[in-house]
């Protein structure tokens, strides 16, 4: 029995293969995708920082919110994916925090990612209760989900893990992620000490 | 039986080796505190440091110990076997560090979005295709850091098997050109 190689089938029709072919290829593909996160603009980001937050509907337990109403409060406004670890690990350092928070004055607005960011995992209230059921019961935190229209204004790369510091004048003053690496942040926007 | 204890001579001639122990054990702790670092970087959105040896758990520092012991061990048998003048298999070892090390980056940060927002701009078929990967990613993190233990502690198995073959104590050929010269 005779046994055909990438050879003999590559040089029936004139190609012969080479391995550093086939390795430059791959640099140049890794280059067009290095080249091309780099050089191809960002999604229109309606949501900047030193601009007015964007106007987005919400839902909180099925009803619709707006952001509109989040204005004359200090504002964390945080999305999240419950599968996401950087989430929980975010959930709980808050929840530490959040007499503190709480106290500073500052409103705290949870909404799930569409889909859950594209995989599947447990509703927001399952997610809080199972990592930090004590917000649950907090009144300065909100818990809900974004809509399309709400992905589009403020996350529309789809990140699992983002969250935006609203002042109180409905400005945008920082975006950032994981609130557990960037505490600091937090607490200084809202003025307290960072231990 | 035989197997382990081909296992046990290949990893007792490492030890026995002054040069490769002393490699192998600042392999062992340079890897442990590299992992250490890098392992709890899915509850940071990818940052490495401070930052992320501040969240750092016993679960994780548990694996920090097994994935940098493992690789104080593979370190080690690699540089006795070089030294012998034998061929070294490391790949799956560098196999096990980058799933390691690639779990915990990937998880949650902005770098899958980022890449597939710009590969969904070329192929839009597989719009949606990052959140999934990272969701997979973040809910498989154990099995995955298994897959990259288990990896590495094939690699130090077949180097350990190497040492212990008699092959292990001929020089290479450059070896003797070398001794020759």
């Amino acid at each position: 029995m005779q046994y055909l190689g990438l050879c003999d089938l590559f040089g029936s029709w004139g190609v012969t293969p080479r391995p550093h072919r086939l390795r430059s290829a791959l640099q140049a593909a890794l280059l067009v995708l290095a080249a091309g996160i780099f050089v191809v603009p960002a999604p229109a980001q309606a949501a900047s920082p030193n601009q007015p937050a964007p106007v987005a509907p919400f839902l909180v337990g099925g009803t619709p919110r707006s952001t509109a109403t989040l204005t004359g409060h200090k504002t964390l406004l945080w999305l999240v994916s419950t599968w996401c670890s950087s989430c929980a690990a975010g959930l709980r350092v808050l929840a530490r925090h959040a007499p503190l928070l709480h106290d500073a004055g500052l409103r705290v607005v949870v909404l799930r990612n569409v889909g859950n960011g594209g995989y599947p995992g447990p509703g927001i209230r399952a997610f809080v209760s199972s990592v930090a059921p004590a917000l649950l019961r907090q009144s300065n935190w909100t818990f809900g989900e974004a809509t399309p229209a709400f992905e589009k204004a403020y996350n529309p790369r789809g990140y699992a893990d983002i969250y935006f510091l609203i002042r109180a004048d409905g400005t945008l003053q920082t975006i950032s992620g994981a609130p557990a690496a960037t505490l600091g942040t937090i607490l200084g926007f809202v003025g307290a000490p960072f231990r | 039986m035989n197997f382990l204890r081909t296992l046990r001579t290949g990893l007792g001639l490492a030890w026995r080796d002054r040069f490769a122990r002393r490699v192998g054990l600042a392999a062992a702790v340079l890897f442990t505190l590299a992992y250490a670092f890098v392992l709890p970087a899915s509850m940071t959105n990818g940052a490495v440091g401070w930052v992320s040896l501040r969240l750092i758990n016993w679960q994780l520092a548990l694996w920090a110990l097994a994935l940098g012991i493992s690789m104080g061990g593979v370190t080690g048998s690699v540089t006795a076997l070089i030294r012998r003048g034998a061929k070294t298999r490391t790949a799956g070892a560098g196999g096990g560090v980058l799933i390691g090390a690639l779990t915990p980056l990937l998880c949650c940060g902005p770098l899958i979005p980022i890449i597939f927002g710009f590969l969904a701009g070329l192929i839009p078929a597989i719009g949606g295709i990052g959140g999934w990967t990272q969701g997979f990613i973040a809910t498989h993190e154990t099995e995955l850091l298994s897959v990259a233990l288990a990896l590495i502690l094939l690699s130090l198995v077949q180097n350990a098997r190497r040492l212990a073959s008699p092959a292990a104590c001929r020089p290479s050929r450059r070896h003797r050109q070398r001794l020759e010269a």
